[in-house]
């Protein structure tokens, strides 16, 4: 649905993005994450054509952002960090403006305008002037501006930033809403903002992207590709495994599992969410094999006690500061 | 003129929507009406004076003239908005990422501001219908001349619009083009050269021909010259092309 490829910005000298390369699939909900001044916004803005890219090239719904635009642009609905709102106009002159200017049909606009305005929960606001919205509101109809025109692909930049809690989870569920049944690509950079709404990561990191991580429905990360595109560093069913005694020969016996990729001994900086005073070893699964059971038995075969066996989740936060931190080393 | 496409037309409607929401509309042509007012009650009490016949001729002459000054300085109160705030405010963003051909902006724009000019000179009516009544001016020089205001406001709009598209503060648009309409305005006063033949004399003879406002002159005395009409589309046209190509910028930076 969203692709990049290589997409570089220089602003004069001075590097906005550097080679960025993704691929978002159809339905997927992906939140753009790093520090403040990563390039987030710029790759947001490339790809909703608010901006050209100094080089590399792009495409939404298939259609080339360079070369076929307009097609692309109809096929995009974008929310700016500040909504582009005109102050003086109406919610609904200006839903109807927005409508008109992206091409949706003239005897389409009015029933638009109430999807959106349903979705997105601005009944009671419809005849308000934009100006005199509260925050919350505003970003709301920033966001049914963005849906007017019924894109596949929705991009939002920092939807939440500046709301109150209140406001904030009303806004995660809209997105999540909007997740089931389009493309999504937000910005954010704050962690559990991502974890709450979106189901794949893309960490970016002065202008790189540094990591490429999958999350499962509870927002734990499930495999995670670094910018060297080498294989994924965690996949999927990998376990962490204390066991006594902590020695080479049980290291030796996990090896030994049918199905276990690696073993190593867990280490902080691997990233993972681990309990810092017991040692333990990360048993990496190959795709598709559970060797929960097969570890137990191994520990137990080998005369030891098995003290935890637990799935290996990395820690988000941890990920983050590494994927960001090395970076800037 | 080709007909606005329908983006462009949608652009064109929330310009004058915009206009009217907010006091930009009333405050300019509010100011406008009063001093046309009251330049056209000074000139008409001292023609009605001097009783001559020629002074009834003259009155609509010095009210055309008079109204291109009003417009240079009314004009820049129109445009400096219309890139410039968008801008400021984030909306270009909205029209960046919209389906949208950067001409069609350009245009809508241009011709929302047109028409409220074109309103200002229309509500200007009575003044020539209340000479009409006490003397017996020609139609025709009253109908060409506002033909030229209209055209002067389009140049005056299209060269404030380029201004306002490349920057992206709404004062420092208005004043640059209320100085360049000055300019142009005063540019044809160079005093004459002494010699036939100097570099001078050319430059003043330029100059003279790139004043908007001089050829006001030609169109209130009723006379349609192919030159300042040629010139009036040309600098609109440039001017437009070059917002279009300043506006589309916006995606360089």
């Amino acid at each position: 649905m969203i692709e990049a490829e290589s997409l570089t910005k220089r602003y004069g000298s001075y590097l906005g993005i550097e080679e960025v390369s993704f691929k978002i699939e159809a339905g997927e909900a992906v939140g753009l994450l790093g520090p403040n001044g990563a390039g987030k916004t710029t790759t947001l803005r490339i790809l909703t054509c608010a901006m050209s890219a100094t080089s590399g090239r792009a495409s939404v719904a298939g259609y080339d952002l360079f070369k076929e635009s307009m097609q692309a642009r109809r096929h995009i609905g974008y929310l700016p960090e500040t909504p582009p709102l005109y102050p003086e106009m109406s919610v609904e002159a200006y839903l109807r403006f927005a409508a008109s200017i992206k091409g949706v049909e003239p005897r389409r606009i009015a029933g638009r305008i109430n999807d959106v305005v349903e979705l997105c929960g601005l009944e009671e606001m419809r005849k308000r002037v934009v100006g005199h919205l509260s925050k919350g509101y505003r970003q709301r109809v920033g966001i049914a501006q963005a849906l007017i025109h019924e894109p596949q692909a929705v991009v939002l930049d920092e939807p939440t930033s500046g709301l109150d809690p209140a406001q904030i989870v009303e806004i995660r569920g809209l997105i999540q809403r909007l997740g089931k049944e389009r493309t999504v690509l937000l910005t954010t950079h704050i962690l559990a903002e991502a974890q709450a709404s979106c189901g794949r990561l893309l960490v970016i990191n002065q202008g790189r992207i540094a990591g490429d991580i999958r999350l499962n429905a509870a927002g734990e990360a499930v495999s995670i590709q670094t910018e060297k595109s080498g294989p994924p560093l965690l996949s999927e069913g990998s376990v962490l495994v204390a066991a006594r005694p902590f020695d080479e020969n049980m290291e030796a016996r996990l090896r030994q599992i049918p199905g276990a990729a690696s073993v190593r001994r867990a280490s902080k900086d691997s990233a993972l969410e681990i309990d810092e005073l017991e040692p333990a070893w990360l048993v990496e699964a190959e795709p598709g094999m559970d060797i929960r059971g097969a570890c137990a038995a191994a520990v137990v075969e080998a005369g030891g006690e098995l003290l935890k066996l637990a799935p290996a989740r990395p820690s988000l936060e941890r990920l983050f500061l590494n994927l960001t931190q090395q970076e800037a080393a | 003129m080709r007909r606005l496409t329908a983006p462009a037309m949608a652009v064109c409607k929330r310009e004058i929507y915009s206009y009217f929401v907010s006091p930009v509309a009333y405050f300019t042509i509010v100011p406008f009406l009063l001093l046309c007012g009251f330049f056209f009650y000074v000139t008409f009490n001292y023609a009605s004076r001097s009783g001559s016949e020629t002074a009834a001729a003259g009155l609509m002459i010095g009210a055309v003239q008079t109204m291109s000054v009003l417009l240079t300085l009314a004009s820049p109160l129109l445009t400096m908005r219309s890139f410039a705030e968008e801008r400021r405010a984030g909306s270009m963003e909205l029209l960046a990422s919209s389906p949208i051909r950067e001409r069609d902006i350009v245009l809508g724009k241009f011709f929302a501001s047109w028409f409220l000019v074109g309103a200002m000179l229309l509500a200007t009516a009575p003044y020539p219908l209340f000479v009409s009544r006490y003397g017996n001016p020609d139609a025709a020089p009253i109908l060409v001349g506002y033909l030229g205001l209209a055209l002067l406001g389009g140049c005056l709009l299209a060269l404030g619009l380029l201004i306002s598209s490349l920057s992206s503060n709404q004062i420092v648009a208005g004043v640059s083009t209320l100085g360049a309409g000055l300019f142009l305005w005063m540019i044809q006063s160079l005093p004459p050269a002494a010699g036939v033949a100097t570099l001078y004399g050319t430059v003043r003879e330029i100059a003279v021909y790139m004043s908007l406002q001089q050829h006001i002159e030609g169109f209130s005395q009723g006379d349609v010259a192919f030159r300042s009409l040629f010139y009036y589309a040309s600098f609109i046209s440039v001017c437009l092309y070059l917002t279009t190509i300043s506006s589309a910028s916006f995606r360089w930076k």
